[in-house]
């Protein structure tokens, strides 16, 4: 009897691996030949003839499937549903499925795994799902002639919370509602959480739902569906593919100024309130129990609340959204005069602190020297701080060179890189401002006169496009500025010849080469022998030296031959706070801008009388120009027993300014002066001392000019 | 079919999450028997997920002793919750 | 076949609307002034849903929906509770006595259609 019914069952095996055998290969041929019914036949017979043999055997798993893929190969046999490729495909996926459940029970005598049975399933559905849809296609192309978007479905996920029916709600009302918003395109009922009546818990639901749904409306609407049970029930909407390039295009155009993803997102419309939570509380739980730590779009994605590219465009517009909110953190427009008033009150804050630093001194209450000492140390802070308002980076002036560079470079043919380094050293708001002017003639000289065309930069051997460098650092309190160039470099003997023939030297004098250099800031005094359209025109390095000297800057000039030329400014890092050298006549003190002062020299060598007369003395072999403070601001008032004389220079020019006493260095915040000073012109500012006190800060450059010199 | 194979179930009246107890306990006492099973649905007035879910445990069990359940005549109502679930070919209608 | 959905209002005029609202809709309407006068109308009828406002004498809505809770016959019915927006508060307790669906009164009777097909099968 056991060897019979063995006999039978190897018999049923090699038979259906067989039939099996042809079945796939007449799919091979079908999917070729679509019309080919001679072959759809075969298949049909294959399917019947194992479906068959399979019940008589007793394998009621394989009959029962197989009766599934014989009743669609009947549709396909009748010419109710056509083939295509994905039909193919389930097909032969069938196919792959029944040998497998062969070779389980039959070979292995064994039974489905809980995942094979899920796959069974699955592929059953698959096969009627394909019926209805044809069903559903035929009815609608006789109800109207319209074509269907198959695209359009919405992928709807429903999972109930299991206790939704003690709560009165039916799951199928709201798949029932469905139909009035849209068409049911396919459901998917999956059962696989439901146990045997026996295990059965009446009141509980099983049931979960995936659903396609063809609906004009959005995923706000589906949603709604859901509105009384949204808090039961595990909801994901998956909008149709043609949804996508919708949405892409809305997150495009969206106006937010949010910068969160899911912000975006919801407000596109792509996905509702309700699904971020969701989302954002699965990042949390996932955190918290599987340590994984993933973005919200990862989320949003794999939760199937959004397609990919989607949340990609939408990742996009998060980048924009935090670059241009970083832009704008960076600036803040103010007005410029409420900057200033804000740097003066603190200016009086500083001097106020000196005050009472003062008066607790005197007081000498040891808590009370603690305070006020924790107070002048934030005030400290509070002014640096305040300076610091005024300080921009200078990389936005220096990007406007980009421009003039390339406008030259087309007029003259060259070919010329401009390198900007150091653009986000910080400077003075006013500073930069003055120091543009200055920079884009230097720019163009160097363009201009430095870089050679290159045909010419070729034949010496350099590469064709020159180098124009603008470098910004700071340095020692002080900004540094170089614009360097790789272009033929500063004619020498023509400088030379030029100035001599312009008297500003002697034929015989021996010059360093810097200083021959620095001859170029001579008013006239241009070696250019064509003057351009940019440059050499007019504006001298004279007026470029004469800028930043009026910004309490430095200009300096190295030049190598065919090696190139650099020039370096010397700037303060501020307008508002300069290094001052106090002297005082009687008690008013002033400040001298310290780096005009070139040294300090007591008068006593030289009879007051004499200077009284002559105004200037003799430093050594060198006529200097004196300039009495006490002439200006005082006509009377007793003479100190020995005057000092403080030897300043402007621009080439060597004065010595006549002072009671040297007081020494210090930092001065400038005040400006009010407007009804304003016609003491050799006064620039005022800043408040320490303890108090005012002293005035000289326009040195003023005092030269004006004629006052004695 | 052979008709001593099978045994004929008729509920009348509700089919729903009110009832549910009282139908799996009806439909349990018939998987004992190891028949195939019809139920005449043709007059039941009340059809929810609850009675549905029976209905498929109800399956699912008797598919386990390789028995078949058949449905007869369901009314309209659970027709229509079949076929909007395009569960048409879920159970075997017989009429 | 015939849906009864009953409203409970102490508002004659509120119950009316509704009423005419559903009835015109084709369901069978059963009114109730009150919790109480709902539970013992109950007694004797089946309904498919119940309409239920919040604030009422002699018995709230939510006394009403623990009372319901406990009828085995009754207790799987949905509730439609009625509110207004200045109950907000309401609307936590509630759910914590099991009144899921909430509508905010006043209401339009095409808005209170659409929830009832929502929560029933036709």
């Amino acid at each position: 009897m056991n060897d019979e019914l063995n006999a039978i069952k190897q018999t049923f095996i090699n038979e259906s691996l067989d039939l099996l055998e042809a079945m796939e290969r007449s799919l091979l041929k079908i999917e070729n030949s679509p019309e080919d019914q001679e072959t759809i036949n075969t298949l049909f017979r294959s399917a019947h003839t194992i479906k068959g043999s399979s019940g008589m055997v007793g394998y009621y798993e394989i009959e029962k499937f197989t009766h599934t893929l014989e009743n669609t190969l009947s549709s396909i046999r009748d010419g109710k549903l056509s083939i295509n490729r994905d039909i193919i495909d389930l097909l032969l996926e069938c196919k792959d499925y029944i040998s497998d459940m062969i070779r389980v029970y039959a070979i292995e005598e064994s039974v489905l795994t809980e995942e094979m049975r899920i796959k069974g399933d699955l592929l059953k559905v698959k096969l009627q799902n394909l019926k209805d849809e044809k069903k559903v296609l035929e009815k609608e192309l006789k109800e109207s002639s319209e074509i269907i978007n198959i695209e359009g479905i919405w992928h709807i996920s429903v999972k109930f919370n299991e206790d939704i029916l003690t709560y009165g709600f039916d799951p199928l009302s709201f798949i029932n509602y469905m139909q009035k918003i849209g068409e049911v395109r396919y459901i998917f009922v999956n059962a696989q959480k439901l146990p045997p009546l026996e295990e059965l818990n009446h009141e509980k639901c099983y049931l979960s739902f995936e659903i396609g749904l063809y609906t004009e409306l959005g995923k706000k609407a589906i949603e709604d569906i859901f509105e009384f049970v949204i808090e039961d029930v595990k909801l994901r909407i998956l909008p149709p593919n043609s949804k996508v390039e919708e949405y892409i295009k809305l997150i495009e155009e969206l106006k937010t100024d949010s910068e969160k993803l899911g912000e975006i997102l919801v407000n596109a419309e792509v996905i509702t309130k309700k699904e971020l939570e969701d989302a954002l509380e699965e990042q949390r739980n996932r955190k918290v129990l599987k340590g994984e730590e993933k973005k919200i779009g990862e989320i949003i994605v794999e939760e199937k609340m959004a397609h990919q590219p989607v949340v990609d465009v939408a990742l996009e517009k998060q980048k924009k959204i935090l670059e241009s909110k970083q832009r704008e953190s960076k600036t803040i427009k103010v007005d410029s005069e409420k900057l200033d008033h804000l740097i003066n009150m603190v200016g009086e804050l500083v001097i106020a602190t000196a005050g009472l630093n003062q008066q607790s001194m005197k007081i000498g209450f040891k808590e009370f020297l603690e305070s006020v000492s924790i107070m002048t140390r934030l005030v400290e802070d509070i002014r640096e701080k305040a300076m610091q308002l005024r300080m921009v980076p200078v990389g936005e002036t220096f990007s406007k060179f980009q421009r003039v560079v390339r406008d030259i470079c087309k007029e003259t043919g060259k070919e010329i890189e401009l390198r900007i380094t150091g653009g986000d050293t910080e400077l003075d708001k006013n500073v930069t401002e003055k120091i543009n002017d200055p920079l884009m003639h230097l720019i163009r000289n160097a363009c201009d006169h430095g870089i050679e065309t290159p045909d010419v930069r070729e034949k010496i051997g350099k590469p064709r496009k020159g180098i124009v460098k603008i470098n910004a650092y700071n340095d020692a309190g002080s900004i540094v500025i170089e614009i360097i160039d790789d272009g033929k470099g500063i004619d020498k003997e023509k400088i030379l010849q030029k100035a001599i023939s312009m008297g500003l030297i002697q034929d015989n004098q021996q010059l360093s080469e810097r200083e021959i250099f620095n001859l170029i800031f001579h008013p006239g005094l241009s070696t250019a022998e064509d003057v351009t359209k940019f440059s050499g025109r007019g504006v001298g390095m004279d007026v470029v030296k004469k800028g930043i000297e009026s910004l309490r800057g430095i200009i300096d000039i190295d030049s190598k031959k065919n090696i190139g030329t650099t020039v370096r400014i010397k700037l303060p890092l501020t307008l508002a706070i300069i290094d001052g050298f106090m002297v005082s006549v009687d008690d008013a003190n002033f400040i001298i801008p310290l780096e005009m002062v070139i040294e300090c020299l007591e008068l006593n060598g030289f009879s007051r009388e004499d200077t009284n007369q002559k105004k200037y003395i003799d430093l050594r072999g060198e006529v200097l120009p004196l300039i009495r403070l006490r002439d200006i601001f005082y006509n009377n008032g007793f003479l100190p027993p020995i005057e000092n004389v403080v030897v300043v220079k402007v621009g080439q020019q060597k004065i010595g300014i006549v002072v009671d006493k040297l007081k020494g260095e210090v930092q001065t915040v400038i005040k400006n002066m009010g407007i009804f000073y304003k016609n003491y012109r050799h006064i620039s500012g005022a800043t408040i001392l320490g303890d108090g006190n005012v002293a005035l800060i000289l326009d040195v450059q003023y005092l030269l000019n004006g004629g006052l010199v004695c | 079919m052979r008709v001593e194979d099978t045994i004929e179930v008729y509920v009348v009246g509700e089919m729903n999450i009110y009832k549910a107890e009282d139908n799996k306990k009806t439909f349990q006492s018939y998987l004992t028997n190891n028949k195939n099973v019809i139920l005449d649905l043709s007059n039941v007035t009340e059809f929810d997920t609850a009675g549905l879910q029976i209905l498929m445990a109800f399956k699912k069990s008797l598919d386990a002793k390789h028995k078949n359940l058949y449905l007869r005549a369901p009314s309209e109502l659970i027709i229509n919750i079949l076929k909007l679930l395009k569960m048409d070919n879920y159970f075997e209608v017989i009429n | 076949m015939g849906r009864t959905i009953m409203i409970i209002d102490d508002s004659a005029s509120i119950r009316q609307v509704v009423s005419l609202a559903l009835t015109k809709a084709g369901y069978e309407v059963v009114e109730a002034e009150d919790g109480q006068d709902a539970l013992n109308k109950l007694q004797n009828i089946k309904v498919n849903l119940i309409i239920c406002d919040v604030n009422m004498p002699n018995m709230d809505g939510l006394t009403f929906l623990k009372n319901l809770k406990q009828l085995s016959n009754h207790k799987f019915t949905p509730v439609i509770m009625l509110t207004t927006e200045s109950q907000q508060s309401l609307k936590m307790e509630g759910k914590m006595a099991g009144a899921k669906a909430w509508m905010v009164k006043p209401f339009k009777p095409e808005q209170m259609l659409e929830a009832i097909s929502k929560l029933i099968l036709p």
